[in-house]
Protein backbone atom coordinates (compact mmCIF):
# COMPACT_ATOMS: atom_id res chain seq x y z
CA UNK A 1 0.00 0.00 0.00
CA UNK A 2 1.75 2.94 -1.27
CA UNK A 3 1.80 6.08 1.44
CA UNK A 4 0.84 9.26 0.63
CA UNK A 5 3.64 10.42 2.73
CA UNK A 6 6.04 8.71 0.32
CA UNK A 7 8.81 10.56 -1.92
CA UNK A 8 6.75 9.17 -4.26
CA UNK A 9 3.32 11.62 -3.04
CA UNK A 10 1.81 8.26 -2.48
CA UNK A 11 1.16 7.02 -6.31
CA UNK A 12 3.29 3.84 -6.11
CA UNK A 13 5.65 5.50 -8.91
CA UNK A 14 9.53 4.94 -8.85
CA UNK A 15 11.98 7.53 -7.40
CA UNK A 16 13.31 10.10 -9.46
CA UNK A 17 10.15 10.24 -11.68
CA UNK A 18 8.96 13.67 -10.64
CA UNK A 19 7.86 14.83 -14.45
CA UNK A 20 5.59 11.42 -14.44
CA UNK A 21 4.49 12.41 -11.04
CA UNK A 22 3.44 15.69 -12.35
CA UNK A 23 1.96 14.55 -15.52
CA UNK A 24 -0.16 11.84 -13.53
CA UNK A 25 -1.70 14.42 -10.66
CA UNK A 26 -2.63 16.54 -13.34
CA UNK A 27 -4.24 13.95 -15.49
CA UNK A 28 -5.80 12.42 -12.47
CA UNK A 29 -7.40 15.82 -12.03
CA UNK A 30 -8.76 16.98 -15.52
CA UNK A 31 -10.33 13.52 -15.21
CA UNK A 32 -11.94 14.36 -11.90
CA UNK A 33 -12.76 17.83 -13.70
CA UNK A 34 -14.36 15.90 -16.70
CA UNK A 35 -16.28 13.93 -14.30
CA UNK A 36 -17.73 16.91 -12.57
CA UNK A 37 -18.70 18.24 -15.44
CA UNK A 38 -20.77 15.82 -16.54
CA UNK A 39 -22.67 15.35 -13.59
CA UNK A 40 -23.22 18.69 -13.89
CA UNK A 41 -24.55 18.67 -17.12
CA UNK A 42 -26.54 15.08 -16.97
CA UNK A 43 -28.33 16.91 -13.70
CA UNK A 44 -29.44 19.73 -15.70
CA UNK A 45 -30.72 18.05 -18.46
CA UNK A 46 -32.01 16.30 -16.43
CA UNK A 47 -33.85 18.62 -14.75
CA UNK A 48 -34.74 20.87 -17.21
CA UNK A 49 -36.72 18.01 -19.32
CA UNK A 50 -38.25 17.73 -15.83
CA UNK A 51 -39.40 21.07 -15.44
CA UNK A 52 -40.60 21.82 -19.39
CA UNK A 53 -43.01 18.78 -19.30
CA UNK A 54 -43.49 17.28 -15.86
CA UNK A 55 -47.47 19.17 -16.46
CA UNK A 56 -48.04 17.60 -20.09
CA UNK A 57 -49.04 13.50 -20.29
CA UNK A 58 -46.88 13.22 -23.86
CA UNK A 59 -44.27 13.74 -21.26
CA UNK A 60 -40.97 14.49 -22.98
CA UNK A 61 -42.47 13.15 -26.81
CA UNK A 62 -43.34 16.63 -26.63
CA UNK A 63 -39.51 17.23 -27.82
CA UNK A 64 -39.62 15.04 -30.72
CA UNK A 65 -43.59 15.92 -31.80
CA UNK A 66 -42.44 19.15 -33.18
CA UNK A 67 -40.12 17.87 -35.58
CA UNK A 68 -42.65 14.95 -36.46
CA UNK A 69 -45.04 17.79 -37.79
CA UNK A 70 -42.60 20.19 -39.59
CA UNK A 71 -40.87 17.05 -41.69
CA UNK A 72 -44.34 15.48 -42.15
CA UNK A 73 -45.83 19.01 -43.71
CA UNK A 74 -42.78 19.55 -45.81
CA UNK A 75 -42.60 15.73 -47.02
CA UNK A 76 -46.04 15.95 -48.69
CA UNK A 77 -45.41 19.72 -49.58
CA UNK A 78 -42.20 18.47 -52.11
CA UNK A 79 -43.52 15.33 -53.00
CA UNK A 80 -46.76 16.89 -53.96
CA UNK A 81 -45.23 19.64 -55.65
CA UNK A 82 -42.65 17.59 -57.08
CA UNK A 83 -39.62 19.42 -56.02
CA UNK A 84 -36.39 18.61 -57.77
CA UNK A 85 -34.96 16.21 -55.24
CA UNK A 86 -31.63 13.79 -56.22
CA UNK A 87 -33.69 10.43 -56.86
CA UNK A 88 -36.88 11.58 -55.46
CA UNK A 89 -36.10 10.40 -52.19
CA UNK A 90 -38.60 13.02 -50.18
CA UNK A 91 -38.58 11.93 -47.25
CA UNK A 92 -34.85 11.20 -47.03
CA UNK A 93 -34.52 14.82 -48.01
CA UNK A 94 -37.01 16.04 -45.85
CA UNK A 95 -35.56 14.14 -42.68
CA UNK A 96 -32.05 14.71 -43.34
CA UNK A 97 -32.03 18.43 -44.01
CA UNK A 98 -34.28 19.48 -41.15
CA UNK A 99 -32.89 17.26 -38.28
CA UNK A 100 -29.68 18.84 -39.01
CA UNK A 101 -31.49 21.87 -38.77
CA UNK A 102 -32.65 21.14 -36.00
CA UNK A 103 -29.86 20.52 -34.23
CA UNK A 104 -28.42 23.61 -35.44
CA UNK A 105 -30.76 26.14 -34.43
CA UNK A 106 -31.44 24.33 -30.67
CA UNK A 107 -27.73 24.56 -29.75
CA UNK A 108 -27.60 27.84 -31.24
CA UNK A 109 -30.84 28.84 -29.04
CA UNK A 110 -29.10 26.78 -26.28
CA UNK A 111 -25.42 28.75 -26.58
CA UNK A 112 -27.48 31.71 -26.98
CA UNK A 113 -29.96 32.42 -23.99
CA UNK A 114 -29.72 29.08 -22.37
CA UNK A 115 -27.84 30.61 -19.82
CA UNK A 116 -30.62 33.77 -19.14
CA UNK A 117 -33.14 31.69 -17.21
CA UNK A 118 -30.85 29.53 -14.67
CA UNK A 119 -33.64 29.35 -11.80
CA UNK A 120 -31.37 29.17 -9.52
CA UNK A 121 -29.46 26.23 -10.66
CA UNK A 122 -26.06 28.66 -11.36
CA UNK A 123 -25.97 29.28 -7.74
CA UNK A 124 -25.25 26.23 -6.27
CA UNK A 125 -21.48 25.11 -6.31
CA UNK A 126 -19.81 24.18 -9.11
CA UNK A 127 -22.25 24.74 -11.57
CA UNK A 128 -21.69 27.83 -13.87
CA UNK A 129 -23.54 29.62 -16.74
CA UNK A 130 -21.38 27.71 -19.77
CA UNK A 131 -22.97 24.48 -18.25
CA UNK A 132 -26.56 25.11 -18.81
CA UNK A 133 -25.52 26.41 -22.49
CA UNK A 134 -23.54 23.21 -22.87
CA UNK A 135 -26.08 21.19 -21.58
CA UNK A 136 -28.94 22.52 -23.82
CA UNK A 137 -26.26 21.70 -26.85
CA UNK A 138 -25.53 18.60 -25.51
CA UNK A 139 -29.54 17.83 -25.31
CA UNK A 140 -29.96 18.98 -28.65
CA UNK A 141 -27.27 16.67 -29.66
CA UNK A 142 -28.79 13.48 -28.33
CA UNK A 143 -32.08 14.38 -29.01
CA UNK A 144 -31.96 14.71 -32.92
CA UNK A 145 -29.64 12.08 -33.15
CA UNK A 146 -32.35 9.84 -31.50
CA UNK A 147 -34.72 11.74 -33.92
CA UNK A 148 -32.85 10.54 -36.75
CA UNK A 149 -32.82 6.95 -36.16
CA UNK A 150 -36.30 6.78 -34.29
CA UNK A 151 -38.01 7.94 -37.62
CA UNK A 152 -36.48 4.96 -39.73
CA UNK A 153 -38.84 2.30 -38.29
CA UNK A 154 -42.28 3.83 -38.56
CA UNK A 155 -40.84 5.35 -42.50
CA UNK A 156 -39.94 1.94 -43.52
CA UNK A 157 -43.21 0.25 -42.04
CA UNK A 158 -45.06 3.08 -44.43
CA UNK A 159 -43.15 2.07 -47.19
CA UNK A 160 -40.58 4.54 -48.02
CA UNK A 161 -37.17 3.56 -48.88
CA UNK A 162 -35.59 4.48 -45.70
CA UNK A 163 -32.19 2.66 -44.26
CA UNK A 164 -31.26 3.32 -40.83
CA UNK A 165 -28.60 5.68 -41.04
CA UNK A 166 -24.94 5.35 -40.56
CA UNK A 167 -24.43 5.94 -37.26
CA UNK A 168 -20.28 6.63 -37.13
CA UNK A 169 -21.48 9.35 -39.78
CA UNK A 170 -24.98 10.39 -38.15
CA UNK A 171 -22.51 10.80 -34.93
CA UNK A 172 -20.12 13.65 -36.84
CA UNK A 173 -22.64 15.30 -38.78
CA UNK A 174 -24.78 16.11 -35.82
CA UNK A 175 -21.77 16.43 -33.38
CA UNK A 176 -20.40 19.20 -35.67
CA UNK A 177 -24.11 21.08 -36.53
CA UNK A 178 -24.18 21.18 -32.61
CA UNK A 179 -20.68 22.80 -32.28
CA UNK A 180 -21.65 24.93 -35.17
CA UNK A 181 -24.94 26.10 -33.41
CA UNK A 182 -22.92 26.55 -29.98
CA UNK A 183 -20.17 28.36 -31.37
CA UNK A 184 -22.63 30.77 -33.30
CA UNK A 185 -24.54 30.98 -30.63
CA UNK A 186 -21.61 32.13 -28.09
CA UNK A 187 -20.34 34.64 -31.14
CA UNK A 188 -23.94 36.47 -31.49
CA UNK A 189 -24.87 36.43 -27.90
CA UNK A 190 -20.88 38.50 -27.16
CA UNK A 191 -22.02 40.57 -30.08
CA UNK A 192 -25.50 41.22 -28.96
CA UNK A 193 -23.92 42.06 -25.20
CA UNK A 194 -21.24 44.61 -26.73
CA UNK A 195 -24.00 46.19 -29.21
CA UNK A 196 -27.54 45.98 -27.98
CA UNK A 197 -28.92 47.85 -30.97
CA UNK A 198 -27.76 44.78 -33.46
CA UNK A 199 -29.86 42.21 -32.28
CA UNK A 200 -32.43 42.55 -34.92
CA UNK A 201 -29.62 42.03 -37.65
CA UNK A 202 -28.78 38.70 -35.65
CA UNK A 203 -32.42 37.71 -36.25
CA UNK A 204 -32.32 38.68 -39.49
CA UNK A 205 -28.97 36.53 -40.02
CA UNK A 206 -30.82 33.46 -38.46
CA UNK A 207 -33.26 33.75 -41.15
CA UNK A 208 -30.80 33.70 -44.02
CA UNK A 209 -29.11 31.03 -42.37
CA UNK A 210 -32.29 29.16 -42.88
CA UNK A 211 -33.35 29.66 -46.35
CA UNK A 212 -29.55 28.53 -47.13
CA UNK A 213 -29.21 25.69 -45.17
CA UNK A 214 -29.83 22.99 -47.70
CA UNK A 215 -33.33 22.24 -45.92
CA UNK A 216 -35.27 23.39 -49.14
CA UNK A 217 -32.79 22.60 -52.24
CA UNK A 218 -29.94 20.37 -52.89
CA UNK A 219 -26.63 21.98 -54.42
CA UNK A 220 -27.02 19.72 -57.02
CA UNK A 221 -30.30 20.82 -57.84
CA UNK A 222 -30.50 24.44 -58.15
CA UNK A 223 -28.85 27.03 -60.92
CA UNK A 224 -25.09 27.68 -60.67
CA UNK A 225 -25.31 30.75 -59.50
CA UNK A 226 -27.47 30.50 -56.74
CA UNK A 227 -25.66 27.32 -55.19
CA UNK A 228 -22.21 29.40 -55.97
CA UNK A 229 -23.94 31.72 -53.18
CA UNK A 230 -25.38 28.87 -50.72
CA UNK A 231 -22.78 26.93 -50.91
CA UNK A 232 -20.94 29.17 -48.42
CA UNK A 233 -23.42 28.21 -45.66
CA UNK A 234 -21.62 24.82 -43.66
CA UNK A 235 -25.13 23.63 -43.03
CA UNK A 236 -25.66 22.70 -46.41
CA UNK A 237 -22.96 20.07 -46.58
CA UNK A 238 -24.00 18.43 -42.98
CA UNK A 239 -27.74 18.16 -44.62
CA UNK A 240 -26.25 16.77 -47.27
CA UNK A 241 -23.97 14.13 -45.77
CA UNK A 242 -26.57 13.26 -43.31
CA UNK A 243 -29.00 12.37 -46.47
CA UNK A 244 -26.04 10.31 -47.58
CA UNK A 245 -26.12 8.71 -44.37
CA UNK A 246 -29.61 7.49 -44.65
CA UNK A 247 -29.13 6.40 -48.87
CA UNK A 248 -25.41 5.48 -49.99
CA UNK A 249 -25.87 6.30 -53.14
CA UNK A 250 -27.29 9.95 -52.47
CA UNK A 251 -24.42 12.03 -54.48
CA UNK A 252 -22.41 14.32 -52.21
CA UNK A 253 -19.53 15.14 -54.88
CA UNK A 254 -20.23 18.97 -54.16
CA UNK A 255 -19.87 18.75 -50.59
CA UNK A 256 -17.23 18.30 -47.89
CA UNK A 257 -17.11 17.67 -43.68
CA UNK A 258 -13.98 19.39 -43.53
CA UNK A 259 -15.66 23.12 -44.34
CA UNK A 260 -18.08 23.13 -41.73
CA UNK A 261 -15.90 21.23 -39.24
CA UNK A 262 -13.67 24.07 -39.68
CA UNK A 263 -16.71 26.50 -39.18
CA UNK A 264 -17.20 25.01 -36.02
CA UNK A 265 -13.64 24.85 -34.55
CA UNK A 266 -13.31 28.31 -35.40
CA UNK A 267 -16.59 29.69 -33.80
CA UNK A 268 -16.15 27.86 -30.97
CA UNK A 269 -13.08 28.90 -30.11
CA UNK A 270 -13.78 32.91 -31.04
CA UNK A 271 -16.96 32.48 -28.93
CA UNK A 272 -15.59 30.92 -25.98
CA UNK A 273 -12.84 33.65 -26.33
CA UNK A 274 -15.05 36.46 -26.18
CA UNK A 275 -17.73 34.61 -24.08
CA UNK A 276 -14.07 34.90 -21.31
CA UNK A 277 -12.99 38.50 -22.40
CA UNK A 278 -16.74 39.72 -21.86
CA UNK A 279 -16.99 37.83 -18.39
CA UNK A 280 -14.17 39.42 -17.18
CA UNK A 281 -15.35 42.74 -18.24
CA UNK A 282 -18.51 42.29 -16.07
CA UNK B 1 -9.58 30.66 5.10
CA UNK B 2 -10.67 32.79 3.06
CA UNK B 3 -8.16 36.07 2.02
CA UNK B 4 -9.68 39.64 0.97
CA UNK B 5 -6.99 41.67 -0.57
CA UNK B 6 -7.93 45.31 -1.54
CA UNK B 7 -11.26 44.52 -1.97
CA UNK B 8 -13.97 47.33 -2.76
CA UNK B 9 -17.48 46.10 -3.42
CA UNK B 10 -20.98 48.53 -4.24
CA UNK B 11 -24.21 46.74 -4.40
CA UNK B 12 -25.28 45.97 -8.48
CA UNK B 13 -28.49 47.71 -7.96
CA UNK B 14 -30.63 49.87 -5.85
CA UNK B 15 -30.68 53.75 -4.22
CA UNK B 16 -27.05 52.74 -2.53
CA UNK B 17 -24.77 52.59 -4.76
CA UNK B 18 -21.79 54.00 -2.52
CA UNK B 19 -19.53 50.86 -2.10
CA UNK B 20 -20.42 48.99 1.23
CA UNK B 21 -16.80 47.40 1.05
CA UNK B 22 -13.87 50.13 0.24
CA UNK B 23 -10.34 48.19 -0.18
CA UNK B 24 -10.83 45.97 2.28
CA UNK B 25 -8.14 43.52 2.98
CA UNK B 26 -8.32 40.84 5.69
CA UNK B 27 -8.52 37.15 6.08
CA UNK B 28 -11.96 35.32 7.07
CA UNK B 29 -11.73 32.21 9.23
CA UNK B 30 -13.97 29.42 7.11
CA UNK B 31 -13.22 26.89 10.03
CA UNK B 32 -15.37 28.68 12.80
CA UNK B 33 -19.32 30.12 13.15
CA UNK B 34 -18.63 33.41 11.68
CA UNK B 35 -21.30 36.09 12.58
CA UNK B 36 -21.55 38.84 10.09
CA UNK B 37 -23.63 41.79 11.14
CA UNK B 38 -24.62 45.58 10.13
CA UNK B 39 -24.95 47.16 6.96
CA UNK B 40 -28.10 46.75 4.47
CA UNK B 41 -29.77 43.33 4.00
CA UNK B 42 -28.86 43.40 0.98
CA UNK B 43 -25.30 44.25 0.99
CA UNK B 44 -24.43 41.04 3.39
CA UNK B 45 -26.24 39.08 1.48
CA UNK B 46 -23.52 40.33 -1.15
CA UNK B 47 -21.24 39.69 0.50
CA UNK B 48 -21.90 36.16 1.25
CA UNK B 49 -22.22 35.77 -3.16
CA UNK B 50 -18.89 37.15 -2.79
CA UNK B 51 -16.96 35.13 -0.82
CA UNK B 52 -18.54 32.24 -2.11
CA UNK B 53 -17.18 33.49 -6.10
CA UNK B 54 -20.90 34.14 -7.78
CA UNK B 55 -19.63 37.70 -7.67
CA UNK B 56 -17.02 39.09 -8.71
CA UNK B 57 -15.40 42.20 -6.38
CA UNK B 58 -14.83 46.30 -8.43
CA UNK B 59 -11.53 46.06 -7.50
CA UNK B 60 -9.12 43.68 -5.20
CA UNK B 61 -9.03 40.08 -5.27
CA UNK B 62 -10.54 37.18 -3.14
CA UNK B 63 -8.40 33.81 -2.41
CA UNK B 64 -9.49 30.79 -0.95
CA UNK B 65 -9.25 26.96 -1.44
CA UNK B 66 -11.91 26.51 0.61
CA UNK B 67 -15.22 24.77 -0.50
CA UNK B 68 -18.76 26.74 0.29
CA UNK B 69 -21.65 25.27 -0.33
CA UNK B 70 -24.75 27.72 -0.96
CA UNK B 71 -26.21 30.43 0.28
CA UNK B 72 -28.79 28.77 2.43
CA UNK B 73 -31.62 30.84 3.32
CA UNK B 74 -31.53 32.68 0.28
CA UNK B 75 -34.43 30.43 -1.10
CA UNK B 76 -33.45 30.30 -4.99
CA UNK B 77 -31.75 26.79 -5.02
CA UNK B 78 -34.96 25.20 -5.37
CA UNK B 79 -37.08 25.33 -8.40
CA UNK B 80 -40.24 26.12 -7.59
CA UNK B 81 -41.97 24.42 -10.35
CA UNK B 82 -40.54 20.82 -9.10
CA UNK B 83 -41.34 19.09 -6.18
CA UNK B 84 -39.11 18.42 -3.41
CA UNK B 85 -38.16 15.17 -4.14
CA UNK B 86 -37.39 15.93 -7.60
CA UNK B 87 -35.14 19.12 -6.15
CA UNK B 88 -33.03 16.47 -3.98
CA UNK B 89 -32.85 13.88 -7.18
CA UNK B 90 -31.40 17.28 -8.56
CA UNK B 91 -28.94 18.00 -5.68
CA UNK B 92 -27.93 14.59 -5.38
CA UNK B 93 -27.25 14.02 -9.55
CA UNK B 94 -25.01 17.15 -9.75
CA UNK B 95 -22.63 15.61 -6.70
CA UNK B 96 -23.27 11.78 -8.35
CA UNK B 97 -24.88 10.49 -5.29
CA UNK B 98 -27.33 8.62 -4.72
CA UNK B 99 -30.83 10.45 -4.62
CA UNK B 100 -32.75 7.92 -2.71
CA UNK B 101 -29.96 7.99 0.43
CA UNK B 102 -29.82 11.45 0.13
CA UNK B 103 -33.73 12.13 0.32
CA UNK B 104 -34.07 9.40 3.31
CA UNK B 105 -31.49 11.44 5.09
CA UNK B 106 -33.23 14.73 4.39
CA UNK B 107 -36.50 13.50 5.35
CA UNK B 108 -34.96 12.08 8.60
CA UNK B 109 -35.54 15.40 10.97
CA UNK B 110 -38.19 14.76 12.97
CA UNK B 111 -38.21 17.96 14.00
CA UNK B 112 -38.60 19.30 10.47
CA UNK B 113 -41.80 17.97 9.75
CA UNK B 114 -40.89 16.97 6.25
CA UNK B 115 -43.38 13.84 5.67
CA UNK B 116 -43.31 12.11 2.16
CA UNK B 117 -47.02 13.41 0.83
CA UNK B 118 -45.10 17.15 1.53
CA UNK B 119 -41.97 16.10 -0.39
CA UNK B 120 -43.91 14.79 -3.22
CA UNK B 121 -45.46 18.19 -4.20
CA UNK B 122 -44.30 22.01 -4.92
CA UNK B 123 -43.30 22.91 -1.30
CA UNK B 124 -44.20 26.39 -0.65
CA UNK B 125 -41.70 28.67 0.35
CA UNK B 126 -40.97 27.93 3.78
CA UNK B 127 -40.68 24.47 3.92
CA UNK B 128 -38.72 24.80 0.42
CA UNK B 129 -35.91 27.25 1.89
CA UNK B 130 -35.88 24.77 5.26
CA UNK B 131 -34.99 21.75 3.13
CA UNK B 132 -32.74 23.62 1.00
CA UNK B 133 -30.68 24.46 4.08
CA UNK B 134 -31.05 20.56 4.95
CA UNK B 135 -29.78 19.08 2.10
CA UNK B 136 -26.89 21.81 1.58
CA UNK B 137 -25.83 20.67 5.10
CA UNK B 138 -26.31 16.95 3.80
CA UNK B 139 -23.70 17.55 0.97
CA UNK B 140 -19.70 17.70 2.03
CA UNK B 141 -18.70 21.19 1.85
CA UNK B 142 -15.77 23.00 3.97
CA UNK B 143 -17.85 25.93 5.22
CA UNK B 144 -21.37 26.49 5.08
CA UNK B 145 -23.02 29.97 4.51
CA UNK B 146 -26.38 30.91 5.65
CA UNK B 147 -28.13 34.30 5.36
CA UNK B 148 -30.77 36.11 7.56
CA UNK B 149 -30.29 33.14 10.13
CA UNK B 150 -32.77 35.40 12.18
CA UNK B 151 -35.58 33.86 9.69
CA UNK B 152 -34.51 29.97 9.79
CA UNK B 153 -36.50 28.56 11.77
CA UNK B 154 -35.75 26.99 15.33
CA UNK B 155 -36.27 23.65 14.28
CA UNK B 156 -33.77 23.58 11.49
CA UNK B 157 -30.89 26.02 13.06
CA UNK B 158 -30.48 22.84 15.58
CA UNK B 159 -29.94 20.02 13.27
CA UNK B 160 -28.24 22.01 10.85
CA UNK B 161 -25.71 23.34 13.29
CA UNK B 162 -25.72 19.76 14.95
CA UNK B 163 -24.30 18.26 11.20
CA UNK B 164 -21.90 21.11 10.82
CA UNK B 165 -20.39 20.45 14.17
CA UNK B 166 -20.18 16.48 13.91
CA UNK B 167 -18.61 17.56 10.23
CA UNK B 168 -15.96 20.01 11.76
CA UNK B 169 -16.57 22.49 9.09
CA UNK B 170 -17.03 26.28 9.42
CA UNK B 171 -19.90 28.37 9.24
CA UNK B 172 -20.43 31.92 8.15
CA UNK B 173 -23.92 33.48 8.85
CA UNK B 174 -25.75 36.53 8.67
CA UNK B 175 -27.60 38.43 10.91
CA UNK B 176 -29.81 41.48 12.34
CA UNK B 177 -30.39 40.83 15.81
CA UNK B 178 -27.74 39.39 18.86
CA UNK B 179 -30.06 36.34 20.10
CA UNK B 180 -28.32 34.06 17.26
CA UNK B 181 -25.27 35.52 17.36
CA UNK B 182 -24.65 34.96 20.71
CA UNK B 183 -26.46 31.25 20.27
CA UNK B 184 -24.24 30.29 17.41
CA UNK B 185 -21.14 32.74 16.99
CA UNK B 186 -17.76 32.04 17.64
CA UNK B 187 -16.40 35.30 16.09
CA UNK B 188 -17.95 38.35 14.32
CA UNK B 189 -17.42 40.86 12.20
CA UNK B 190 -19.54 44.29 11.38
CA UNK B 191 -20.21 45.36 7.82
CA UNK B 192 -19.88 49.46 8.37
CA UNK B 193 -18.10 53.01 7.26
CA UNK B 194 -17.60 50.79 3.73
CA UNK B 195 -15.26 48.05 6.20
CA UNK B 196 -15.57 44.51 7.55
CA UNK B 197 -14.42 44.94 11.24
CA UNK B 198 -13.69 41.44 12.51
CA UNK B 199 -13.66 40.35 16.18
CA UNK B 200 -12.41 37.31 18.04
CA UNK B 201 -15.63 37.41 20.38
CA UNK B 202 -18.97 37.93 19.42
CA UNK B 203 -19.69 40.37 22.31
CA UNK B 204 -17.13 42.94 20.60
CA UNK B 205 -19.07 42.60 17.56
CA UNK B 206 -22.04 42.86 19.11
CA UNK B 207 -21.08 45.95 20.99
CA UNK B 208 -19.69 47.36 17.90
CA UNK B 209 -22.89 46.91 15.96
CA UNK B 210 -24.83 48.40 19.02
Amino acid sequence: MPSLSGADGGLGLPAGHGVLRVAYTHAAHRLTVLIEDWLIIRAIILRSLRVRHSGNPLGIFVEVFRPIVICTAHYFYFSLMQRNVPGNQFAIFTIGGFSVWFTFIAAYHGAFDGAKYPAGSHNIPGITRMHLRVAAVFWAFILYLFFANAVVAPLQIIGQPVTTPDLGLSIIDYGVAALLGFGYGLVCAAICQVVPALKPVVKILEWAVFITSGVYDSLLTIPIPVAKIIQYNPLIDLAEYQRHAYYPGYPIYMVTLTYPAIWAASLVFFGLATNRVLGRRR
Amino acid sequence: MIHLAGVTMKLPSGPDTTPFLRDVTLSLPTHLRCAVLGGLPASRTHFLRLICGKERPEKGEILTQTRFSIIGNSGTYFHPGLTGLENITFCARRYGIDAWSLTKMAVGFEKIEADWPALTNKLPVKKRRAMEILVSALLPYDCYLLDDIDQVPPAVLEPLFEIIGARRAGVIFTARTAKHVRQFGDCGGVIGSNTLQMFSQVEEALALHG
